[in-house]
């Protein structure tokens, strides 16, 4: 058994190899920080990172069908080794059914947001009001270009100082996308100025698999930034993405939403279900899951997948906290 | 005179509820206090019980 945190190829080999549970935020599994669990011999990686007396374990384990429970059995002794217990977050439905069939209690806590790029236009009256806040951003000066973080350092750390002032001291990791690294060679950055000013920029990530195309991934802007522009940077990139015959953009996961009785599994928690849905309602706090959604919506996605947690045992109010916490959110 | 019929029976499980969520704040102001930690697990195994128990599941 070898764990070790950091990137490398082993990490990005599983992702790009062992997509059948379909994680379109697999890439995340490269973020530095990122505890990476092997075992010689088993082909496959399992992501994680330790919060207090939980391995909060990012989707399932990326590896193929003969390693994948063998592994997870390894990591869950290697956790019982150490005193703690493992939650597992981001599940796929693969990786759910998988961990439900092992005992743990899987519940679902969210979902995932996927545009088909072979179908999507911006035309029509659903889209009226997004054309019309993307127009205005360019009427503003907006110029959008897909720029290289190395040479742009700088611009990145001024829009980042602005946001991350906003939100307070905690910026969050872990299940959140990276710029910079050995990763960034795989992923692209669309930056957005206003008369030479950064104003905003949206980070792609590669997803592989069977929905192969890109993940909206870290985003951040200028707070006095004019409406729209994180919008007419995405739209900038999908017009790229479009012509290079990109198949799928992928929103990725957001918490509390898509919750539906239909998504549960056999030896669910109801009560862990009926804690989701107050945090739908009341978890702003928490996680700003409304106004997330409402910008991923904006881009009519074609999938919504739902997402899972899963606990050793009974569902667990802690273990789910401290998913929050491994991100360091609080 | 009015009949305004039965009052509705409150729902014992919203209580519980509550206390689920006020234990998952509780965890986030308190993440490494085993006692926190064991009363938020505690809380939720109770809601649980209440609604296995529901007429009808």
């Amino acid at each position: 058994m070898a764990v070790s945190t950091g990137i490398g190829a082993p990490v990005l080999d599983a992702i790009r190899t062992h997509t059948r549970a379909q994680n379109s935020s697999s890439f995340l599994a490269m973020n530095r920080g990122t505890g990476i669990f092997t075992v010689p011999g088993l082909e496959g990686v399992i992501a994680y990172r330790r919060s207090g007396r939980y391995l909060v374990q990012f989707g399932g384990p990326f590896a193929p069908p003969e390693s994948y429970e063998p592994l997870l059995d390894a990591f869950t002794a290697f956790a019982e080794r150490k005193g703690v217990s493992v939650v597992g977050v981001q599940l796929q439905e693969y990786d759910a059914k998988m961990y439900a069939e092992r005992g743990f209690t899987v519940n679902q806590i969210g979902a995932s947001y996927t545009v088909d790029l072979d179908t999507f236009s911006l035309r029509g009256s659903r889209f009226m009001q997004l054309r019309n806040k993307i127009s205005r951003s360019f009427r503003a000066g907006l110029q959008v270009e897909e720029a290289d973080p190395a040479r742009c350092e700088a611009a990145l750390k001024e829009i980042d100082q602005a946001w991350l002032g906003t939100k307070g001291a905690h910026e969050l990791e872990f299940l959140i996308g990276q710029i910079g690294g050995a990763a960034q060679e795989h992923r692209r950055l669309f930056l957005g100025r206003i008369e030479g000013r950064p104003i905003g920029y949206i980070s792609y990530s590669p997803v592989y698999g069977g929905r192969p195309g890109w993940m909206h991934d870290l985003s951040r802007r200028l707070p006095d930034g004019p409406p729209g522009v994180m919008e007419a940077i995405n739209v900038t990139a999908i017009e790229r993405f479009t012509k290079e015959n990109v198949p799928w953009l992928h929103f990725g996961f957001t918490p509390f939403t898509g919750l539906e009785e239909r998504h549960e599994l056999p030896g669910h928690s109801p009560g862990f279900t009926r804690l989701m849905h107050f945090l739908w309602e009341n978890g702003d706090a928490v996680y700003p899951a409304r106004s997330q959604l409402a910008y991923k919506e904006k881009w009519a996605p074609d999938i919504v997948r739902p997402q899972y947690a899963a606990f050793q045992g009974r569902a667990s109010v802690g273990g789910f906290a401290h998913i929050f916490r491994a991100c360091n959110a609080f | 005179m009015t009949d305004s019929g039965p009052q509705p029976a409150e729902d014992p499980a919203a209580s519980l509820e509550q206390a689920v969520a006020e234990a998952f704040f509780g965890v986030i102001g308190a993440p490494d206090d085993i006692a926190v930690l064991t009363a938020a697990d505690d809380a939720l195994a109770r809601l649980d019980a209440a609604l296995a128990a529901r007429p009808g599941r």
